[in-house]
Order: structure tokens, then C-alpha cells, then sequence
């Protein structure tokens, strides 16, 4: 079998089980290119169990697999945020990265990109060595608008939450993507300064709002 | 039917300025049914039918989040014939496009008044109208209400407003499962692709609606798996994907008809704001405001005006007149005594709620409703944001913390502006247990004139130093989530005397017909316990605590006992121990913490009642009482170790 393919099948048993199917009929309809009998040689490898019906990531395919999708949902951000990639090109091209990054480049698109918490559909992307350390060496062009200094501007990028009475308030009060916000100050309060409205904010929904350094 | 025009537009755009314009000298204000947020109605005159003019609260967006967007959404899926007028703060245009595409959204006869233009412009906004009204295929008109300049153009729009053609295509799902949810309920008062488009941005309300307009069951749950199937396609809540859309059509508008130099402009008054939240000028402001405000409501409102009405009028004429006239009218003693006895319904309880609270309350409105209108409130919250976050509270909660100040049992209604049930629960806690209003704190400011500055200090230490620690216990033990702090800070205004007249009247009127009556009930029940020797009894009850634990003099469970009725009854009695030289510095401090701290006033136990339940309001004043005591006890037992002299 090849490595290649191995990626791939590890990916998609664990979408899968993002979404709460782990049955192996489950995986085989989702991807007709895969049969049974893959689904054992992967097992073969130690990096799924089969127990029934079910479909199992064992310990080794669990780090193997988590590994390929941040590396594939960093590159989605890395293509969109940076490279302004259009959304219809995001998948294919996130599928050639995510075969060809390293560990180590990985790492520092996720620090440049301000180490990000998910996906620009959504999904979680899980931590590196880098996050847990919470390295910022290479300076980061996508922060969380909680990082930048007094009177520095940036332009919102993403908001990563998934609260959903948040993301209503902040829109309507015309914080979401493509809008530039100017830090007013930060303490004792954080205001942020929006076209000509000045608005305050917690400290922790400003972590959420993801912003290029402007 | 008659026709309504109702204004609507995001808070701040001054909607009420442009109404006046609109509108006659007689308006109604009115709570809208089943709430507490006021909705102002008039006739409008320029109509040739005959048509009125509502308007609405304040709103950022059509999908409710508080009580005063509810009311907003509400008024438009009213049944007759209506026109929108949408009033935009011109210079924040952009963000008011999102209200905008909402309610042409709502197919309803629709037109734009970009008002405060002269803001605009002076912070080099330019806005290409003709573009605008072209894309969103409705009239615009700009306006500076407050100078009357744009009104008859403004007028000439609504009376020739139609629904407007713009539309949002929002995605072959959504725009799939619109279609599929229009099919299955009736007409409705607005277009029934808003309607749709509410419910998939998960609009729990609007599900209400359609069942109030009799859709059955079945039918409601066809809807709801339409919804829920489109939910578990989509990785983002739907509502974010409707904005998404929204306001990336929004951004492509904006770019063709707004240009604008941001952060250019400067003023005296945007430099004033500026250093009102500043982390170094913001608190010594905070405490020059304090002063202002002390000096008039506390100087000028509860010194000069309370002396002149209690002293001059009631102490001169009315009470004399009275007991003159009663004497002659009623021979029987018990009569005399229930109108100008020493617990008289004129001689006390009229004496105190018109001589000595109505001035103060009344300056402190006044000052209340100043700070209100300018603006300075908000940078209030910025500055105290943090130490409220400690008690579980967030910077909103300043507002009803500082309406306390002026009287607890307006506050306690006004808590209800929080957004979750422990913050309002907290809020009504520390408004109970230490904010002493301003009729309280105007003896209070007597008293402690008499001792040492020292004095002052421990007082207020100990008062915010247990109200800190009770809420932050509160916070702790509460179940529930502290809300989310983000608020608008609206520029700083010079505020319009008229306006805060009106405000300051609507209040005293409310103090008068609410508080008063209780007052007087207040009174009865002290002169009834007085007649029927009760009084004699718990005072002897509690002389114990009071000469034991608290080390003051018996006749200071008097005091404790009207403070049951009224913190400041209660107050006022220690005064007049102090005055007649029964009570020591240290005495003096310990009384007025334990008074501070005592239970609320009857009025405001009833207020507790109301809106959180009987059994939270009284779990409340279990705790306070004993409280109280322990902490008069315990400050001074250690008052007096450690010797200090008051």
C-alpha cells in the first residue's frame, strides 16, 4: 500500500469520526476508492483496530492522522488568509500540502499564521509542539486582535467562535471579516475602533477575533 | 387601520430628535404590552391620511438578543398598513447597511434618512446618495435633525415610499430551503422571505409568531426539520452564514457609495472622551465627576433645598398649619397622632418624602440624566469593567450600580437590562446590601461631618470591601455564566437641557407614584407598632444586640427597627442621637456601617419580590440582616482593640 493512500484513508476515518460515524460502512460509502480490504491492510499497519462494525484509530494512526489534517488545515488557512486563495481552490490544493510539509514548517506556518484554533470551515485544527509552547519567534501576520499594541490596526481575518449569541453581536455591531479595526487602547478596557465607532470589548472575545497585522 | 410610520435605527442615531420633528406636541408614551421598554407615539401631521408615527427602541439587528430588539422586530410584524423610516448615523453608515438590507428585507414600504450628516462631513465622510438609493432601490434623504435641515425632503420620501426591489441571493441552500419553508405557512405582515430567512438565523421567537397566527403542529415541525437538515450540513451556525452573505454584499456597497479619512478628526469634546477612559487621566476624572455630582445633589440638593422645604415650609407652615387645623377639626388624641404624632402620617411620613427625598432624588435624577445624555456613562463601564468582573458583574452593570446611588428600588427594576439571570440576581444582592441612595447617603454625609476624616475612610472601606467580597462569593456559589462585555461608546455630547428635563420629570413622577404610597405605608405600620406597644417590645428584643454586641446605646434599636421601612428613616434617627451628643466616634462609624449594610427599604423588598421571587428576595434579607450585625460587631470590637480615636 502506499504512503499516500494510508494518508488519505487515516484522514477520512477521522472526519469521519469528527462528525460522530466510526462504522467501516460509514467510511467505505463515503470514499468508493477504498474497500475492505484496505481497511486491513491499515490494520495490518497498526494504525486502526477493527472491533465489529467499528472502526478504531489506534494510538499510532491517531498521532499519524491528527498530524496530516493540521498540516492540511493549515495550509487551507495559509492559502486563504496569506495567499488569498479563492475557497473553490482550498481543498485540492490543501491536499497536495499536506503530503509534503514537515514538522518543522508546519510549526512555523502555524506560529506565522498566529496559531490558529480552526479551519476556515470550521473544523478544529489540533495543537503542535509550537502552540503548546506558544512560540512567537517568527512574527505572526494573522494575531488575535487581543495582541496588537495600542493604536495599531488590523484587518479581521476570521473569527474563531463558534458562540453563537458572540458572532451575532459582533456582527451586528460590524465586526466580521474584511473590516479594519484600530486598537484605541487597552487598558483598564480594550477599545477598538471601528470606521468612527469606538467599541469595548472583553479581553477574551477579542482572543477570538483573528486579524492581519495591518 | 390607521397607517404607522415607525422609525427605527441602531441606538444613538437620534431616532427621538427626528420624531419630534415629525410629530405634534402630544405624544404617548407607553410601556410596549408586556414590557418594560417605552415605546413614544404621535400624530403625524404631514400625512394627507391620517396616520401616526411610532418610535422604536434602538436595535443593531432584526434577530432580537434584549427585550428592547424584541419590541423593535414586534412592531413591524404588527397587522395594518405601515412605512418604514430607517434613521442611520451617516458617519457609521456601513454598519447600519446590515439593518438596512433586514428591513427592506421585510418588503415593507421603506425609506433612508441619513441623520447627523454635519458629523459626517466634519470628519470628511462623503456618501454618494444617488448610488445608494439606485443599488437598495429606495429613496434617501440626509438630514441634521437637531437643526431641522433635510426634514421636507425626508417627509417627501415617506409619503412616496414603496417596498424596495434590492435583494441578496444568499446561496442555493439557503435560497432552496426559503423557498421549501414559504410553501408551508400562510401570509404573514411582512414578506415571508424575512420571515424565512428569521427562522433559519434561529429566531426561536418567530416560530412563536407563526404558531400565534394559528399554523399547526405538523406543520411547525415540517418547518423545523427544513431547518434542522440545513443545520447539519453546514459547519457554522446558519445565522453566520446568512450575515456572511449579508455583509459581503454590504462591504461591496459600502466600497461604491462610502469614502471616508478614519481617525482624522479631532475635537475638543472627542478629546475629552478620549482621556475619560484613559487608564491615567480616567479615574481622576471619575473622581472630579464624583465631586460635581456630590456638590450639586449632595451640597445643593440635600443641604440648601432640603433645608429650605423641610425647615422653611414644611417646619413653619404646613406642619403648624396642620396640627393648628387638625386640632381644631378632630378632638380625638389617636386621630391627632395618626396625622402629626411623632410617627404622623403629614408631620413624618409627608414631612420626610416630600421635604427631605424628593429634592434629593430630584437633583440626583437630574445629575443622573446630564451624564446620561453626555455620554460619559459608557467610559463609566470601560473604567470599572475590571472590578465588576470580579464580582461576577461586567461594565454593563454600572448603570443600575449608579442609578442605586439615587435610589436602590429604581435600580432594582432596572436590572433587568443585564442579560443573564445571575447577573441580575448578583446585581440585586449588592444593590440590597451596600449601595446606600442618595437620601441615605445625605445623612450619612452629615454625620460623618461631625467626626474625623478617618472615619469617612473606614466606612466606605469596609462597605466596598464586604461588597466586594459578597460578590465575589456570590459569583462563586451562583450557577449561570457571566454575559459578554461589549458595548458601543457613543461620541461625547453636549446634552440637550430640554431632553433631560423631560427625563428627569418622567422619573420624579414614577418616585412619587410609586415610592411615596409606600412611604406612607411605611409610616402607618411604625405608628401603629408604636400605639400598640410592639415597637416597645422589639426594641427591647434587640437591645441586646444593639448595647452588647454593637456597644451603642439602647435607644439605637429604635433607629435599626424604622430602618426596617427606610435605610434613611433609620439614618435620620442615628443623626438625631449624634446631634443630641449620645453617640461616640466610634459609634457613630459602626451605626452607619450596620445601617449601610441593613436590609433595603420596604419599597425596594418589594421591587425584589417582583422580579426575582419571593423566595430569592428573602433568602437575600436572611443573609443581609445577620450580616449586617456580624460586620458592625466585628469592626467594632476591633475598633475598639485597637484603640482608635474617631
Amino acid at each position: 500500500m502506499e504512503n499516500g493512500n494510508i494518508d488519505e484513508m487515516l484522514e477520512l476515518i477521522w472526519t469521519e469520526e469528527e462528525s460522530g460515524r466510526r462504522r467501516v460502512n460509514d467510511i467505505l460509502n463515503a470514499d468508493k476508492s477504498f474497500d475492505r480490504d484496505s481497511l486491513e491492510g491499515l490494520s495490518g499497519k497498526g494504525y486502526v483496530k477493527l472491533e465489529g462494525e467499528d472502526i478504531i484509530l489506534t494510538p499510532a494512526g491517531r498521532a499519524k492522522a491528527s498530524n496530516i489534517i493540521r498540516n492540511h488545515r493549515l495550509a487551507e488557512r495559509l492559502l486563504k488568509d496569506v495567499l488569498e486563495v479563492k475557497t473553490v481552490e482550498l481543498e485540492t490544493q490543501a491536499c497536495e500540502f499536506e503530503h509534503i510539509l514537515s514538522s518543522e514548517v508546519a510549526d512555523a506556518i502555524c506560529t506565522l499564521l498566529g496559531h490558529p484554533k480552526e479551519c476556515p470551515h470550521g473544523r478544529k485544527i489540533s495543537q503542535g509542539a509550537c502552540c503548546k509552547k506558544a512560540v512567537k519567534e517568527v512574527s505572526s501576520v494573522i494575531v488575535p486582535l487581543a495582541d496588537l499594541r495600542s493604536s495599531q490596526s488590523g484587518k479581521v481575518a476570521y473569527i474563531a467562535t463558534t458562540h453563537h449569541a458572540r458572532l451575532d453581536r459582533l456582527t451586528s455591531l460590524g465586526i466580521f471579516p474584511g473590516v479594519t479595526i484600530r486598537v484605541h487602547q487597552k487598558v483598564p478596557t480594550l477599545v477598538v475602533q471601528l470606521d468612527h465607532m469606538q467599541i469595548a470589548l472583553d479581553k477574551d472575545i477579542a482572543e477570538d477575533i483573528f486579524v492581519r497585522r495591518g | 387601520m390607521k397607517e404607522k410610520i415607525v422609525l427605527i435605527g441602531n441606538p444613538n442615531v437620534g431616532k427621538s430628535v427626528i420624531f419630534a420633528l415629525l410629530t405634534g406636541r402630544y405624544v404617548v408614551v407607553s410601556n410596549y404590552p408586556g414590557t418594560t421598554v417605552e415605546v413614544t407615539t404621535g400624530k403625524a401631521n404631514f400625512m394627507p391620511q391620517d396616520s401616526e408615527v411610532v418610535d422604536s427602541p434602538g436595535v443593531n439587528s432584526l434577530i432580537p438578543q434584549s427585550e428592547d430588539e424584541r419590541v423593535a422586530r414586534d412592531i413591524l410584524l404588527e397587522e395594518g398598513p405601515k412605512r418604514i423610516v430607517h434613521v442611520i448615523d451617516a458617519k457609521n453608515l456601513p454598519k447600519s447597511l446590515l439593518l438596512a438590507v433586514q428591513i427592506i428585507e421585510t418588503g415593507l414600504p421603506v425609506t433612508l434618512c441619513l441623520n447627523m450628516y454635519d458629523e459626517a462631513r466634519q470628519r470628511d465622510v462623503s456618501i454618494d446618495i444617488e448610488r445608494l438609493s439606485e443599488i437598495l432601490d429606495t429613496d434617501c434623504a440626509n438630514t441634521v435633525a437637531t437643526e431641522k435641515v433635510g426634514i421636507q425632503k425626508l417627509i417627501k420620501n415617506i409619503a412616496r415610499s414603496k417596498a424596495s426591489g434590492f435583494r441578496i441571493n444568499y446561496g442555493r441552500d439557503i435560497e432552496d430551503a426559503v423557498e421549501k419553508i414559504s410553501s408551508i405557512f400562510p401570509v404573514f405582515p411582512i414578506s415571508k422571505r424575512a420571515v424565512c430567512l428569521m427562522l433559519l438565523a434561529g429566531d426561536t421567537g418567530m416560530r412563536e409568531h407563526l404558531k400565534e397566527k394559528g399554523l399547526e403542529g405538523n406543520k411547525l415541525n415540517e418547518i423545523d426539520t427544513i431547518v434542522s437538515g440545513l443545520k447539519s450540513r453546514a459547519a457554522k451556525p446558519i445565522s453566520f452564514l446568512i450575515n456572511t452573505i449579508r455583509r459581503n454584499s454590504i462591504n461591496r456597497i459600502s466600497d461604491s457609495v462610502y469614502r471616508h479619512t478614519a481617525g482624522t478628526f479631532q475635537s475638543a469634546l472627542e478629546g475629552i472622551g478620549r482621556l475619560s477612559m484613559s487608564p491615567v487621566f480616567g479615574f481622576p476624572i471619575l473622581l472630579c465627576v464624583l465631586y460635581l455630582v456630590y456638590q450639586f445633589v449632595g451640597v445643593f440638593g440635600a443641604g440648601i433645598s432640603v433645608n429650605f422645604l423641610e425647615e422653611r415650609i414644611f417646619g413653619h407652615y404646613i406642619v403648624p398649619w396642620a396640627e393648628a387645623a387638625i386640632g381644631v377639626i378632630l378632638p380625638f388624641d389617636i386621630a391627632r397622632d395618626l396625622l402629626i404624632g411623632q410617627y404622623g402620617l403629614i408631620s413624618m411620613g409627608l414631612t420626610y418624602s416630600v421635604a427631605i427625598i424628593l429634592p434629593i432624588v430630584g437633583t440626583f435624577f437630574i445629575a443622573f440624566g446630564i451624564l446620561e445624555d453626555s455620554g460619559y456613562l459608557p467610559r463609566l463601564s470601560i473604567m470599572l469593567n475590571r472590578i465588576f468582573k470580579k464580582v461576577g458583574l461586567n461594565g454593563r452593570a454600572v448603570l443600575p450600580m449608579v442609578l442605586g446611588l439615587g435610589c436602590d428600588t429604581m435600580a432594582t427594576l432596572v436590572t433587568r437590562t443585564l442579560d443573564t439571570n445571575k447577573e441580575r440576581t448578583i446585581a440585586t444582592l449588592l444593590l440590597a446590601l451596600g449601595i446606600p441612595c442618595s437620601a441615605q447617603l445625605g445623612v450619612i454625609f452629615g454625620m460623618l461631618s461631625g467626626i474625623s476624616v478617618k472615619g469617612t475612610f473606614i466606612l466606605f472601606g469596609v462597605i466596598i470591601s464586604q461588597m466586594i467580597l459578597v460578590g465575589y462569593v456570590a459569583s462563586k456559589i451562583l450557577p449561570g455564566e457571566r454575559s459578554d462585555f461589549i458595548i458601543e461608546i457613543p461620541p461625547i455630547r453636549i446634552p440637550k437641557i430640554s431632553n433631560v428635563i423631560i427625563k428627569t420629570l418622567m422619573r420624579i413622577k414614577w418616585f412619587l407614584k410609586e415610592a411615596v404610597p409606600l412611604f406612607m405605608l411605611g409610616t402607618f405600620i411604625l405608628f401603629i407598632s408604636d400605639k400598640t406597644g410592639i415597637l416597645l417590645i422589639i426594641e427591647k428584643a434587640a437591645s441586646p444586640v444593639v448595647t452588647g454586641l454593637l456597644s451603642l446605646p439602647s435607644k439605637a434599636s429604635e433607629a435599626f427597627i424604622i430602618g426596617f421601612l427606610r435605610r434613611d428613616f433609620g439614618a435620620a434617627g442615628l443623626y438625631q442621637l449624634q446631634r443630641a451628643g449620645e453617640l461616640s466616634g466610634i459609634q457613630v462609624v459602626v451605626s452607619l456601617v450596620v445601617i449601610t449594610l441593613f436590609v433595603p427599604c420596604i419599597a425596594n423588598f418589594f421591587v425584589m419580590i417582583k422580579e426575582r421571587g419571593l423566595k430569592t428576595a428573602l433568602a437575600m434579607v436572611a443573609f443581609i440582616f445577620p450580616f449586617a450585625v456580624i460586620v458592625g460587631a466585628v469592626l467594632n470590637f476591633i475598633l475598639r482593640g485597637v484603640g482608635v480615636r474617631l
